[in-house]
């Protein structure tokens, strides 16, 4: 076993194909672990359907057909492990971390999870009462619900959705759990030939039926405000296969994240009004969005559009904002705020590998992006972060 | 890379040295590990400020940062500065890549330079706004009222963060003065890194530091009652908790924390709870607020219910493996803070994923009774 992991090692992650299309990644790493790690792309739905999976990913290892998750997840729990499905933004994460020789049960489980959930009404139940625990944390914690509202408004983000029915979580699971939404990467102490083997056994010869219809989802009326005020301005990128897209990142940085972002130097420094203020990104499917915000308990500064819009990165702000990246995307991000967008998990942690490998895979960029996208950064010029920047405002 | 399997499953190697101005060097070599970690601990925090000057450290941990050099010097290299202020200690730390720790560990150190005054009434604006943030928390009231109800009277009762109501009024370059000496330091880099070359970077960076006067934490008070509340949707209860110097005391009721929160005995109940136990040299207050998942009446008598003890024989296994797997854990944040505390608290480094193996059903039986006193 040792050879073979030398030998995946040194080959890095290695790329193959389930018999139904799954891209299955494989990742080798030292130690007692392995995390098994599936995306879900949700990257084309609508705000209720958002909403609903919020639900849906906390039901989905609440009991399936044929496994109780109770030992499973406490096994998991006694060695440090994890058992988490849920909605990360873009897509519905489901992720096991278990010891080497749990790779099989825990493939099985994961499997059974994804083809053949029960949606009974305890995991329901229990799904909606984990969620409203979520939605408090929002409701209370600026700028997030503001934030939410606003990117929902716009169709790109969740809407709040409490209560679902076992017939639309069926249904809306058929629609946006399938082979070809998925992405599957695991890494940790295991070689390439045993996850095919035990992910094909399992996975390979999934073909789910078609959706079937049930009642339309309902949305929950907005909350009341809080005792902080919001300012946004939301502005468009390219995807993230595309060239542009590690411009328009590292402008996006330049303005709103660190304490030398143009944001912080003018609501805290400057004006000392603001200890809430930064960014969010939303990446769909024809395009990236990111939200600035900044969160005070005086009046939201009216001037905030203006200040993003006329904003231009000189080259020691072009230089921090590339540095600021690059570190980001190895050690992640700063904030709970970026849990619910992209570039908040760094690379310290299998899990955290597992899911960047994964998540170019399923964006089309390929999981050399993985290894490549520093570098990319580091090349950039500050010309190229200023046309990132043109035009870039959404009304 | 035949060498990095080989050496990955050794444990962290930890080099320390005391310098003569009486601040304690630590250096933590982790092979293998992806980022670097740098953490520097002061003796200062809310239990060494006279009543008048509540809050003042925390203004100076703010005014720490108020010239941008720090932050400069971190974000230009990829990664972010962050401090928090306990009633014990100061902790300024910062993460990032691992080749970058030389810079990670400089910018850390750069932050002990005496701050400048005139950024104080902006700074004391900020903390207004963290302060109201804080607040949002429904966990923050349990949190005042049990700690201010619990020690009564004691330099224990003050809150870190200080009255925002009120700005301290302490001169800055008294207090800068005070805590930010070698005698009050302790501080950590830990990474894929030469222990030896760590240890020689942190002395280039510490050495400057003027010896100062060591300060020691006011005793713990004998906890008075008033030790659990409702509070919103929380219901609070607290306990004694031992400090580091008596660490296997520590370790047991962090076991039976975990033991009494863990989901299989609350999600029965229908609750779910958060807890908060902050290390100490000689004894804090641990607490766990409780909440009810299904919304239904009753919490203070089903918080009661999971806080029954014994704990079982496989609550007590499975929180004993997850407590000694936080301390395995090899993440240079983990090591640097574990070992940044048990030196500043004790003077030496604490293997407590070792000793947590030692610790027995029996101590966190009597652990666990300490929240039903």
């Amino acid at each position: 076993m040792i050879a073979v992991v030398i030998a995946s090692v040194v080959l890095g992650p290695q790329l193959t194909r389930l018999p139904n299309g799954i891209p299955v990644i494989v990742d080798a790493a030292a130690g007692d672990l392995v995390t098994l790690q599936v995306l879900v792309r949700t990257d084309d739905l609508t705000p209720l359907e958002l909403g609903a999976v919020e639900t849906m990913a906390a039901a989905l290892l609440g009991e399936t057909e044929n496994y109780s998750l109770r030992e499973l997840r406490r096994l998991a729990w006694s060695i440090g492990g994890a058992v988490v499905a849920e909605s990360a933004g873009d897509c519905m994460l489901l992720q096991i971390t278990t010891t080497g020789d749990r790779l099989r049960p825990a493939a099985a489980f994961i499997s059974d999870a994804l083809r053949r959930p029960a949606f009974s009404k305890v995991a329901l139940d229990e799904a909606r009462e984990k969620n409203a625990e979520q939605q408090a944390w929002i409701d209370r914690t600026p700028p997030l619900r503001e934030l939410r509202t606003a990117v929902a408004a716009k169709g790109l983000g969740p809407t709040v959705v409490s209560s679902l029915t076992q017939e639309q979580a069926r249904s809306l699971h058929a629609k946006v759990v399938r082979p070809e939404r998925v992405a599957i990467s695991v890494v940790g102490n295991v070689d390439s030939d045993t996850v095919a083997l035990v992910l094909g056994a399992s996975l390979g010869h999934w073909q789910p039926e078609s959706p079937r219809p049930a009642a339309p989802i309902g949305a929950d009326a907005p909350r009341a405000s809080a005792s902080f005020r919001t300012a946004l301005a939301m502005v468009k990128g390219p995807l993230p296969k595309a060239r542009g897209f590690a411009a328009w990142m590292a402008a996006c940085i330049a303005i709103g994240e660190g304490k030398h972002g143009h944001l912080n130097r003018v609501y805290r420094v400057e004006r000392a009004q603001s200890y809430v203020l930064g960014s969010h990104f939303t990446f769909r499917r024809d395009a990236a969005y990111c939200t600035f915000y900044v969160s005070t308990t005086g009046e939201a500064p009216a001037d905030f559009a203006a200040t993003v819009t006329q904003y231009r990165a000189n080259d020691a702000d072009a230089s921090r904002a590339k540095a600021y990246l690059i570190g980001r995307y190895q050690v992640g991000g700063p904030t709970e705020v970026g849990r619910f967008g992209g570039f908040a998990i760094g690379h310290e942690t299998d899990a955290a590998r597992a899911f960047w490998l994964a998540w170019w895979e399923m964006k089309g960029a390929g999981i050399s992006k993985d290894a490549a996208f520093a570098d990319e950064v580091r090349k950039l010029t500050t010309a190229e972060m200023a046309a990132a920047t043109r035009d870039w405002l959404l009304d | 890379m035949i060498a990095l399997i080989a050496v990955a499953a050794v444990s962290p190697a930890v080099f320390t040295e005391r310098l003569e101005n009486g601040a304690w060097l630590v250096a933590i070599r982790i092979p293998g590990a992806h980022t670097f970690s740098a953490q520097t601990f002061l003796r200062a925090g809310s239990v060494f400020e006279p009543a008048a000057e509540s809050g003042s450290t925390h203004l100076l941990e703010h005014l720490l940062f108020a010239d941008g050099e720090a932050d400069a010097i971190a974000e230009n290299a990829g990664f972010l500065l962050n401090a928090t202020t306990y009633r014990e200690f100061m902790r300024l730390h910062t993460t990032g890549p691992a080749d970058a720790w030389r810079t990670g560990m400089k910018a850390v150190a750069r932050l002990l330079n005496k701050p400048a005054a005139a950024s104080t009434d902006a700074e004391w604006k900020i903390i207004q706004q963290e302060d109201a943030l804080a607040r949002l928390d429904p966990d923050e009231a349990v949190h005042r009222s049990l700690w201010q109800s619990s020690a009564s009277g004691s330099p224990w009762a003050s809150l870190p963060m200080g009255n925002a109501e009120k700005k301290p009024t302490a001169s800055i370059a008294a207090l800068h003065g005070r805590y930010a000496v070698g005698s009050n330091v302790v501080a950590v880099i830990a990474g894929d890194l030469p222990g030896e070359e760590g240890l020689r970077a942190l002395r280039s960076a510490y050495e400057p530091l003027p010896a100062g006067s060591p300060l020691n934490a006011p005793k713990p008070p004998i906890w008075a009652g008033g030790r659990q509340g409702s509070f919103g949707t929380r219901f609070g209860v607290g306990a004694a908790a031992p400090g580091y110097d008596a660490h296997a005391a520590y370790l047991a009721i962090e076991v039976a924390i975990e033991a009494l929160t863990a989901p299989a005995r609350l999600q029965p109940l229908g609750l779910e709870a958060k807890s908060f136990l902050t290390p100490s040299s000689r004894g804090s207050l641990a607490i766990i607020s409780f909440a009810a998942t299904d919304g239904a009446l009753g919490l203070p008598v089903r918080a009661g219910r999971a806080l029954e003890p014994p704990v079982s024989e496989a609550e007590f296994a499975d929180a004993k493996a997850r407590v000694k797997s936080r301390y395995a854990s090899a993440t240079p944040t983990n090591c640097a803070l574990t070992a940044g505390l048990s030196v500043l608290f004790t003077g030496r480094v604490i293997n407590f994923a070792a000793e947590s193996a030692v610790v027995t059903k029996a101590q966190v039986d009597a652990a666990a009774r300490g929240f039903v006193k």
